[in-house]
């Protein structure tokens, strides 16, 4: 028997002593979150049946048991509702005390400018309100309407204002709720290619469906699937094992963005950097190459446990955009300097600034080529039209006489040879001799002449042939040409900062 | 592209010079070949080659004398030393010049020994002769006083004089030297008029093959002027009689001391011919081989090559490959006993013969550079033979 069994008990009892402690605050945040879950579920059955003063109530709750900014946004939404309904400033003030406290705790809510538009048009109403109040005289009982007095009394504006009317009915907002077990790992939305999207725990807005990918060093992947609910409170809690098998890297280049390839490029980039993400130990090559810049290679060996850090400097020259375009581009190749850039068009790559010689090649077409000089910072338009190659039965023509020329040289020369050789035997033999005027000499010399001038002919035709088969008859394909400039923006993520190229046309 | 392009085109103008032939290796083979054949030149004649004979006797190259019959025409083909031809300068258009519409036969056609000049003696069909001599390249007519002459010969000078040209006609010898003309009246051993076909210096005296078949000799003083032409001369010794009616190319050939090699050509085309050796002492054939028959004969010289003497025999009928091309005989003459083998030394014939190619209707052995080479005739076209079997290549 072996001793795996035992080592594989042993390792679980290190990690439960080890995480015991962090496991007592993981479940206490666990059941905060459900608690948090269940009153956000009441404030929002609330809400629909309009007891808006209760759903704020709850959503509060919630709020209280995990500090998501969408609750307070929640509360605000509940009271902004009551006071619509009752033109109630009370309630008006409540809803722009939360969207305040909203924008407070998310100071980068993507909806701050909708929410101050509503905090501006609340307060309009409620001073509407109160000014309506102050000019409507009370009565002397102070009992309102219905008193009998015949003292005319102002009416006090019931229906909220054009503006608030224009805001609609606001609706509360689901949550999804990206939590680990432990925190702090790295959260990748669908590919790892677009780079890291956030850290857990985080909370906000998902449209649609994605693949949520959450890792962390020392800990295994975690992957699943969101189809979020915008209305309701969904909450991902991924408790990730621990991998201390597992080796982390972390991939940086000076060039943000750049591809990582590890170990085989066939398999495409694995992402782009900056990359954090767990790796088999042992030996390992990373590529990182970007658009214009030289390929960087490094040959790593990674340890179990451990931190691995590549980080690529890529050297280049400037970069200009070369987009060729055109009909049929699809099934045409182009080449830059006999490289192909791009098996199919259309084609928008990066190529390095200075002449290059641009070919496009399409099966069936002539092929257009031209040396474009391709500046930094543009981009370079090719619009290729591409004219059918010509029918080249003129050249067969001319090769199938070439051939029969040859031929017909080849039957003539071997006549001659043969009438030679039986000349020259019977010269030597002597009896009888042959006679300067035997007829078989000037056979001989004309099918030697006639074998001559059938391999000239044949030469000629043949030659005739090639120049046939390579001349370039009829129009020739052309390309129009169009450049323009490209702006450098500046580009910021929470991991990275650089400078994206794009173009303003 | 553009590289591509021409390395395409580099490894296509490799391929078509690799591929490619070279025409003049056939002109380079065609100069190697043992025989030059040289088309009629620049004459009218429709019958080049009808009658040969060389008219250069030293020196490098060689010249040949030709008839062509139909526009008949006297020309030379010049040789140089590689065995190229080319046509003398002094081509002669026998109708313009002389009058002869066309030739019916060979005419008798002689060169003489001791230089370069040549005579002829041309039948037409007129019934006129025109006798013909000097230099190859500057004949001249000459004045004969009879109606018909018909064979000619150059009889050497002793102690180094000129050599006499001696003009047989019907009954008649014509001594001519010079612009100088004598004529003997001449019988034949049976008292009649003597009709000599060919002739041949024979010592001090001259043999004659006459129409009858029989060889006869006369005293060299016909042709010195010693006779007169009221008083006949008759032949000196017993008559040989051949048995062969000769024709028109009939050649005597003295072999040296009493042997002659007689060679008889029908008179007409198709009729058997004869050679052997007779001696001229005995009367009777040499070595007692009796002589032979050569069906087809039309024409024959006789030479010495490379030491060895040859009798070429020309028969332009006889079929070869099928086809009535024509062929040569070479026989080896033994001229210390006195006979022509029976064993064909060489047998000529195009290559590639044709119809009616007419290959040997005439023949010479001719001087070129220091050999002596076969110079065949077929219809319109000559045969040289620069390298054969029995001698190595002439032209070198």
């Amino acid at each position: 028997m072996s001793l795996r069994p035992r080592y594989i008990l042993s390792v679980f009892c290190v990690a439960a002593c080890l995480v015991t402690g962090a496991h007592t605050a993981s479940a206490q945040n666990a059941d905060a979150l459900k608690k948090a879950q269940g009153s956000f579920d009441s404030a929002q059955l609330d809400y629909l049946q309009g007891n808006f003063d209760k759903a704020a109530q709850e959503f509060q709750e919630a709020y209280a048991a995990r500090q998501f900014p969408q609750f307070l946004y929640n509360v605000g939404a509940s009271y902004h509702m009551k006071g619509k309904k009752d033109s109630d400033t009370a309630s008006y003030e409540k809803a722009v005390e939360f969207y305040k406290k909203y924008l407070v705790e998310d100071p980068t809510a993507a909806d701050k400018p909708k929410v101050e538009k509503a905090i501006g048009v609340l307060e309009t109403e409620i001073k509407r309100i109160h000014d309506a109040k102050a000019a409507t005289p009370l009565p002397a009982d102070g009992s309102g309407a219905g008193s009998g007095s015949a003292t005319p009394v102002a009416v006090l504006p019931t229906a909220p204002s054009k503006e608030v009317a224009e805001l609609g009915d606001v609706k509360v907002r689901g949550l999804i709720v990206i939590e680990s077990e432990p925190q702090n790992a790295t959260i990748y939305l669908d590919d790892r290619k677009k780079g890291p999207f956030a850290t857990t725990p985080w909370s906000g807005s998902l449209e649609g469906e994605h693949k949520l990918i959450i890792e962390k060093r020392g800990y295994q992947v975690s992957e699943s699937t969101v189809s979020a609910d915008p209305s309701k409170l969904f909450v991902l809690r991924a408790v990730m094992s621990q991998s201390t098998y597992l080796g982390w890297v972390e991939v940086t280049s000076n060039i943000p963005n750049s591809d990582i390839f590890i170990d085989d490029k066939a398999q495409g980039a694995i992402g782009r950097t900056p990359l954090q993400q767990n790796i088999k130990p042992g030996k390992h090559t990373f590529w990182i190459s970007s658009d214009g810049y030289d390929e960087y290679k490094q040959e790593v060996e990674v340890i179990a446990g451990e931190t691995l850090s590549v980080k690529a400097a890529l050297k280049g020259s400037p970069v200009g955009k070369l987009n060729v375009l055109g009909i049929g581009i699809e099934d045409a190749s182009i080449s830059v300097d006999g490289k192909v850039l791009c098996e199919r068009g259309p084609c928008l790559k990066g190529v390095q600034q200075g002449d290059h010689l641009v070919t496009v090649k399409r099966p069936g077409y002539k092929a257009y080529t031209r040396r474009i000089n391709i500046q930094a910072k543009t981009e370079t338009s090719i619009r290729a039209t591409l004219a059918p190659e010509p029918s080249r039965s003129d050249a067969i023509v001319a090769y199938v006489l070439a051939a029969g020329f040859s031929g017909g040289g080849i039957y003539l020369g071997l006549q001659a040879n043969k009438l030679r050789d039986d000349l020259k035997a019977d010269i030597k033999a002597g009896t009888p001799p042959p006679d300067s005027n035997d007829p078989r000499f000037t056979r001989g010399k004309l099918y030697a002449i006639g074998a001559d001038a059938a391999f000239a002919v044949a030469g000629i035709t043949a030659l005739t042939a090639i120049y046939y088969t390579f001349r370039d008859k009829g129009s020739p394909s052309t390309g129009l040409i169009d450049v323009r400039a490209l702006a450098l923006q500046p580009e910021i993520s929470p991991t990275y900062a650089g400078l994206a190229m794009g173009g303003h046309f | 592209m553009l590289r591509a392009t021409l390395w395409i085109a580099a490894a296509a103008a490799l391929a078509t010079s690799a591929g490619a032939c070279k025409w003049t290796e056939f002109d380079d083979l065609a100069d190697t070949t043992w025989v030059h054949s040289t088309s009629k030149p620049g004459v009218n004649s429709t019958d080049y080659g009808l009658a040969l004979l060389q008219v250069q006797h030293t020196g490098d190259g060689g010249k040949l004398a030709v008839i062509g019959a139909n526009e008949p025409s006297f020309s030379t083909l010049v040789y140089d030393t590689k065995g190229n031809t080319t046509l003398g300068p002094a081509a002669v258009d026998l109708n313009k010049e002389f009058t002869i519409n066309s030739i019916p036969d060979a005419p008798s056609l002689v060169a003489d020994p001791n230089s370069d000049n040549v005579a002829l003696v041309i039948p037409s069909t007129e019934g006129r002769t025109v006798v013909l001599s000097g230099a190859a390249d500057a004949l001249v007519e000459l004045t004969v006083n009879d109606a018909k002459p018909n064979s000619a010969v150059f009889l050497p000078g002793t102690a180094g004089a000129a050599s006499k040209l001696l003009v047989s006609g019907t009954g008649n010898f014509h001594g001519i030297a010079g612009s100088t003309a004598n004529t003997c009246v001449a019988n034949d051993d049976l008292i009649a008029p003597l009709q000599a076909i060919a002739m041949a210096p024979l010592g001090a005296n001259v043999l004659v093959w006459n129409d009858q078949g029989k060889l006869l000799q006369y005293d060299a003083a016909i042709v010195t002027g010693t006779c007169d032409s009221a008083t006949a001369a008759a032949p000196i010794g017993a008559a040989i009689n051949v048995g062969f009616k000769p024709g028109p190319r009939s050649k005597l050939i003295p072999l040296g001391g009493s042997f002659v090699l007689v060679v008889g050509v029908a008179p007409m085309v198709g009729g058997d011919g004869m050679a052997g050796v007779y001696d001229v002492t005995t009367g009777l054939p040499a070595a007692g081989v009796q002589p032979a028959t050569y069906p087809g004969l039309r024409s024959a010289a006789f030479g010495t090559v490379t030491g060895t003497p040859y009798l070429a025999l020309g028969f332009p009928t006889r079929p070869v490959q099928n086809v009535t091309a024509g062929q040569v005989e070479v026989h080896e003459v033994d001229t210390v006993a006195g006979s022509v083998s029976d064993s064909i030394s060489l047998a000529l014939n195009d290559d590639q013969p044709e119809n009616n190619q007419s290959f040997g209707q005439s023949l010479e052995i001719m001087h070129f550079n220091d050999d002596d080479i076969f110079v065949i005739a077929a219809d319109n076209e000559i045969f040289s033979y620069y390298e054969t079997t029995k001698y190595p290549d002439a032209r070198k």
